[in-house]
């Protein structure tokens, strides 16, 4: 019995992308996909970056190749239809396939232009709104704790020092059994 | 101007290098390297000091990612033709195509595959396919796997050695570690008391 992964659906794999006019496209939208995945979990792994700018960070990755995937598919779909096929539609059915292969090649390369334009306009309000989020979560945790907190001495650079009563101290010391 | 975007749309061989992935994957880094850079220093929000220092990071990550790709993608494309060469068996018009430097070759010029048979031109593709995947394999490996990872290791010495980035302050993100690395324990015994006296 044949191998169905190895025989005819990596057949099936090689004769789709062997002779895909649209190579430049899925390979740019897949390297998005993966940095989609794989980045912000390498941002969030850094173990010298404080937690609040990790995840801002991994956040805005996400985000921006989140963005960059339909810009990659939109743009030669757009060019195709708004320049090539407007431009060369009296061409033969061979050099139109050579059109059609570059505009798209040449699609990628601009939404690569495009993408920080894109995300400038996107990213910031989300990012305002997750910084929103997070600092009125540091308001309620810092009102939660800020009883406990009140009466605590301020820190004098001696731990178990000047924070504690010396009488205190000596009493507690005098008064343990056997000393 | 037009004419020469013209004839490039219509050339067989700019074709045959953009309807393929590594043609993509090279064009795109190199355009990151360049757009990405002048996007930062074009924002007005941050002082020059940041922006500097922000766009010179970027270039050398899609620096380092242009060298990996490069490492890379001809190594997978040559792992995924000695994969796909079994289509070539039997096919006597590809006969002759034995090693990845030869099927290049023949790829190169487009009346060599215009002129091949049904068969042969269906093995050709398969061929090519497994070229295109050793290329995707390849490109999602080292971009998003390997090129972090390293620009991780290797871009904060070559910022510092650039003079771009100060001594690394191991304290910071480690607030607790700060406070008990500043403070002083005691070390001496609280005096002791006669209760009796």
């Amino acid at each position: 019995m044949t191998n169905p992964v190895k025989g005819p659906v990596l057949d099936r794999v090689f004769k789709s992308l062997g002779d895909n006019p649209n190579s430049a496209i899925w390979v740019a939208v897949t390297i998005a996909a993966f940095k989609g995945i794989f980045r912000p979990i390498f941002t969030m792994q850094d173990k010298h970056t404080d937690p609040d700018k990790k995840k801002s960070a991994a956040i805005r990755e996400f985000l921006t190749e989140v963005i960059a995937i339909p810009v990659y598919i939109a743009t030669p779909v757009i060019i195709e239809k708004a320049i090539i096929n407007k431009v060369f539609k009296n061409e033969t059915a061979h050099v139109l396939k050579n059109i059609k292969t570059t505009s798209k090649f040449l699609s990628v390369c601009l939404s690569t232009a495009l993408i920080p334009a894109v995300c400038n306009l996107i990213q910031p309000p989300i990012m305002a709104a997750y910084k929103k989020s997070q600092d009125a979560k540091k308001a309620q945790i810092a009102e939660a704790t800020t009883p406990n907190t009140i009466n605590k001495p301020a820190f004098t650079g001696k731990l178990g020092v000047k924070t504690q009563n010396p009488l205190i101290g000596k009493i507690n010391y005098g008064m343990r059994v056997g000393s | 101007m037009s004419m020469n975007i013209k004839s490039m749309m219509k050339n067989e061989g700019f074709a045959k290098f953009a309807g393929g992935a590594v043609g993509a994957v090279y064009a795109t880094t190199v355009l990151k390297a360049a757009v990405r850079p002048a996007f930062i220093m074009a924002d007005k929000k941050n002082d020059a000091e940041t922006k500097k220092y922000t766009a010179t990071k970027e270039f050398l990550y899609q620096a380092i990612c242009l060298g990996i790709a490069a490492a890379f993608l001809p190594f997978f494309n040559r792992g995924g033709f000695q994969i796909a060469k079994k289509h070539l068996q039997g096919q006597t018009e590809l006969a002759k195509i034995t090693k990845f430097k030869e099927f290049k070759e023949f790829k190169k010029d487009y009346k060599n595959i215009e002129a091949l048979s049904k068969t042969a031109k269906e093995a050709y593709v398969k061929v090519n396919g497994g070229i295109e995947l050793g290329s995707f394999i390849g490109s999602i490996i080292g971009l998003t796997i390997v090129a972090p990872q390293i620009s991780h290791k290797i871009l904060h010495p070559m910022m510092k050695a650039m003079g771009m980035e100060k001594k690394e302050d191991k304290n910071v993100g480690k607030p607790n570690e700060i406070y008990l690395a500043d403070a002083k324990v005691p070390t001496e015994k609280p005096e002791k008391i006669n209760v009796n006296a």
